[in-house]
């Protein structure tokens, strides 16, 4: 049912779900200003001495030498909230996803009455020159007032004081349609006489871009810049994302499909991240839950080949569990071919051994053995050299090969006169790769190895190995 | 049954009469070729070894009869009276102990599997560029190529090219200071090629096969000939492909190592299934160099008009160039060569000519395997940092990155079952 819900979700549109959000969210969100210091912002096309905290205040003096004050991060669709004063003469702004070094942005200007030029395209609350407020705020100086600017996609809205100052949709503003819908939120300095100044405190941000329930309608629009953003925001937005981008996935068209691949994978890539455990547990655990909701096949693909990124030694059953599929089998050999847990290695090993798998699932859990390297499995592998399926053995032969443990050279060369003849040549090619494993930590054995392999060689190939190896080994004493 | 099929045992008689004489060919003998892989690059290699008078064609491979015909049809032309035989599977040419040295021009997901097993049947191997799909290949290559003790040269033929040398001659005199910045790009990026719907391959063609180590997809044509170049499955894009021709004159003429730092920016194509780079840049890190890669084309003098190139940059002057041009600033002058710096490098008989030499010689070509293993590591890495969308730092004396789990685990491409990598 989980799943139904987040189908409906996602059909949701992006207007529809901008109705839901209440109207002042950042009034509760994160501080972005710690009333301290200004860690987290630098100052960008400025002098950082125009800068200073006082009082738990962030403020800026003089004329315009400032630039702007940007954050360090940068914010796609958020609500903002601060605080601002302005002396006599004051004239300062807001900018939202702002580009550095460039110093491209969008401004919200913070302004007194008298500064021309006095009108609604260019007062506080508008989007300075492109969009004219519909309700023109007090602007008294020397007080202070609330800013709230709430940014959804492509929908802006200010308000100055609670009160709803501008609307605004930037496809239908032409100067801001192509605008970045991305940027850093910045404070822009005073700049209109040496002795004015600006105050701004309280400064708080709610991240939608972090929200799941925010970007999967992202991800299914039509309007290329709004699902850039949420393909940007996927490696933000986490675990929570990963149930809506596997029903994509189920999709019928294929658009949306290639978008929920697209996505999924930068929710993975992002929980990789070093350091970032606490993420890529949520994201393995998100996955194995969606494992057992027995989804359709693509949706089950994905979540495997995933757990080969972020999955852990949680992952090493329940991918052995997926082997008896065909269909679903060989990513979650792969993936478990890529888990270094050791208990990745036991489950191949299992599967290597499990006469209900089909057998090229065994050859190939036995064969990913080879891969990791890991030498635990070699006395298992052994076992496996009397099974009786005989594609079975000869992998087990090439692995143990691979693996070059002196542990299996006896039986390694005993199988070099096997009486199902097929196995021969794997069992040459084993011993050859044996001996060159052991060429610097036991010549003597090598040595041995070679001149045996030599002995029971009947291809070009096999011949010119075991004498290039023998060549070697000559050379290095 | 090994990957080499059970067709590799041959009567005794057959493998005592070699056992004294494995290996060796004698001046007077023709080096017997088979070409795998004649879809596209496949046919320009025949035309070029069928251009060398001590070389015979013997066999040709291809999992599509239909290029595989037109191929046999054209030797046919091209080497008159000489019957060549046709392959769909290359472990069948493998074993062919009259096959001295195969080239291979698969797709990128095949190559260094193709090039392992022959290794493992005693072939010589001429490999078309990019050298492998992961640093797991890359690796299983250069040890397997030890280990047979064969000669390999990649299939990078601007390499040969006098312009290539002169840029080495160049930037080795010590004419420009020294080059602490390269510079490389390669315009465009991959397409989206749309949203086609599956098909059911043609009978001519054994899709299965074509996958190979691959992972089992549905078939459309998109992902097959020609543009299989934009999946990941099989390729790293257009920077995969080119990153080998002009990443090759820098490390060259510079004696690159392995980079510390790896950092890609880039997106794939969201109109289509391709998933390789839309555009990508790359900034690398070396001791005592930092060299860049871009799709887009870049705003220095030299770079307008070159789809691909390198720059160099020295403390006393900069040299752009692209395969068979170049242009260097020097002194507030711009100049096309500079005559006093001598002509230092050897220069190549030919591509394909000198490796022919070389399976006589035994000794390895200009575009051996060890150099070219540390001339696409980069690139290989760089894939994996474009995936991940971070900065990656690479510990050489590992062959591992550092403190990235995720990314380490991208360093081999799982092979699909019955394939595996030989290590």
């Amino acid at each position: 049912m989980r799943y139904r819900t987040l189908r409906l979700a996602a059909c949701v549109s992006v207007a529809a779900l901008l109705m839901l959000l209440p109207a002042a969210l950042g009034a509760t969100g994160d501080a972005l200003f710690n009333g301290k210091d200004l860690s987290g912002w630098q100052v960008v096309d400025g002098d950082a001495a125009t800068w200073t905290v006082e009082n738990g205040e962030i403020v800026t003096r003089g004329a315009a030498t400032g630039g702007w004050l940007a954050t360090d991060a940068e914010y796609g669709s958020f609500a903002l909230h601060l605080e601002f004063q302005l002396s006599q003469v004051g004239n300062s702004g807001v900018l939202i996803r702002g580009l550095a070094p460039t110093s491209v942005f969008t401004e919200v200007q913070l302004v007194v009455p008298w500064n021309p030029p006095e009108d609604e395209m260019h007062c506080t609350g508008s989007l300075y020159g492109h969009v004219a407020v519909s309700h023109w705020p007090d602007e008294t100086p020397l007080t202070w007032r609330t800013m709230d600017i709430i940014c959804r996609g492509r929908e802006i809205e200010t308000r100055v004081d609670g009160e709803l100052t501008c609307t605004a949709n930037t496809a239908d503003v032409p100067a801001l349609a192509e605008a970045s819908l991305v940027g850093r939120i910045g404070l822009q300095s005073s700049h209109s006489g040496p002795d004015e100044w600006v105050r701004f405190r309280n400064i708080r941000i709610e991240d939608l871009d972090t929200d799941p329930a925010w970007v999967a309608p992202l991800l299914a629009s039509s309007d290329a810049k709004l699902l850039a953003e949420g393909l940007r925001c996927s490696r933000l937005a986490g675990a929570g994302l990963i149930p809506a981008t596997l029903q994509m996935l189920l999709a019928e068209a294929a658009p949306p499909r290639k978008i929920g691949e697209e996505a999924l994978w930068r929710v993975l890539a992002a929980a990789s991240e070093p350091g970032q455990e606490t993420k890529r547990a949520a994201a393995e655990s998100t996955l194995l839950r969606c494992l057992v909701e027995k989804l359709d096949a693509p949706a089950r693909v994905a979540i495997v080949r995933g757990l080969g990124l972020v999955g852990s030694e949680a992952s090493a059953e329940p991918l052995r569990n997926c082997l008896a599929a065909s269909w679903v089998s060989g990513p979650s050999l792969w993936s478990l071919e890529r888990i270094p847990a050791a208990a990745a290695s036991q489950a191949l090993l299992t599967a290597g051994r499990d006469t209900a798998l089909l057998e090229p699932t065994r050859v190939a859990a036995i064969h990913a053995l080879g891969v990791r390297g890991d030498r635990s499995v070699v006395p298992g592998l052994i076992g496996l050299l009397g099974d009786e399926s005989s594609a079975v053995v000869s992998a087990a032969i090439d692995t143990l090969g691979v693996l070059g443990d002196p542990r299996a050279a006896e039986r390694l060369v005993g199988l070099m006169r096997a009486r199902d003849e097929s196995l021969r040549p794997a069992a040459v090619g084993a011993v050859l790769r044996l001996a060159d494993a052991i060429a610097t930590s036991d010549p003597a054995l090598a040595k041995t190895l070679f001149d045996r392999a030599l002995h029971a060689a009947r291809s070009e190939g096999h011949i010119n190995t075991a004498q290039a190896g023998l060549r070697r080994l000559e050379a290095g004493r | 049954m090994t990957q080499l099929g059970s067709a590799t045992a041959l009567g005794a008689g057959a493998w005592l009469a070699q056992r004294t004489g494995a290996q060796t060919v004698s001046a007077n003998e023709k080096i017997v070729v088979g070409h795998i892989g004649v879809g596209g690059m496949g046919n320009e290699h025949v035309n070029w070894f069928a251009g060398l008078d001590d070389v015979e064609i013997a066999a040709v491979c291809d999992v599509d009869a239909t290029h595989l015909q037109g191929t046999i049809d054209r030797v046919g032309t091209l080497r008159p009276g000489r019957k060549v035989d046709g392959y769909r599977d290359l472990r069948e040419l493998l074993a062919r102990d009259d096959i001295d040295a195969v080239t291979i021009a698969t797709p990128d997901h095949w190559h260094a599997l193709a090039a392992i097993l022959a290794f493992e049947a005693g072939k010589d191997v001429y490999g078309e560029k990019p050298l492998c799909h992961s640093v797991a290949e890359s690796h299983a290559m250069v040890r397997a190529r030890k280990r047979h003790d064969r000669v390999f040269q990649l299939g990078t033929q601007i390499h040969a090219e006098e312009n290539y040398h002169r840029v080495v001659d160049i930037v080795r005199s010590g004419v420009l200071g020294q080059i602490h910045t390269v510079n490389l790009w390669k315009t465009g990026g991959s397409p989206g090629l749309g949203y086609p719907e599956p098909q059911t391959p043609p009978a001519t063609l054994d899709w299965d096969l074509w996958q190979g180590p691959a992972a089992e997809r549905p078939y459309v044509p998109e992902r097959c000939h020609f543009s299989y170049r934009y999946f990941f499955d099989y390729s790293g894009g257009d920077f995969a492909d080119f990153w080998c021709h002009i990443s090759d004159i820098a490390f060259w003429a510079l004696g690159i190592g392995e980079p510390k730092t790896i950092d890609a920016t880039g997106e794939p194509p969201l109109d289509g299934i391709a998933d390789t780079p839309n555009w990508i840049d790359v900034d690398f890190t070396f001791e005592d160099l930092h060299l860049t890669w871009t799709s887009k084309t870049p705003d220095f003098p030299g770079a307008a008009g070159r789809g691909i190139g390198a720059r160099f940059v020295g403390e006393t002057g900069t040299l752009v160039c692209d395969y068979f041009s170049r242009v260097i600033y020097l002194e507030g002058k711009e100049l096309d060569d500079i005559p006093e710096v001598p002509q230092a490098t050897p220069r190549s008989p030919g591509h394909q000519r000198l490796f022919v030499d070389c399976v006589r010689s035994r000794q390895q070509p200009e575009s051996h395997l060890d150099y070219v293993h540390t001339m696409t590591l980069p690139m290989l890495l760089a894939c994996i940092s474009f995936r991940l969308g971070r900065k990656l730092t690479w510990d050489a004396a590992t062959q591992r990155f550092v403190g990235d789990e995720a990314a380490n685990r991208m360093l081999d491409i799982p092979y699909r079952s019955p394939w595996w990598l030989p290590a």
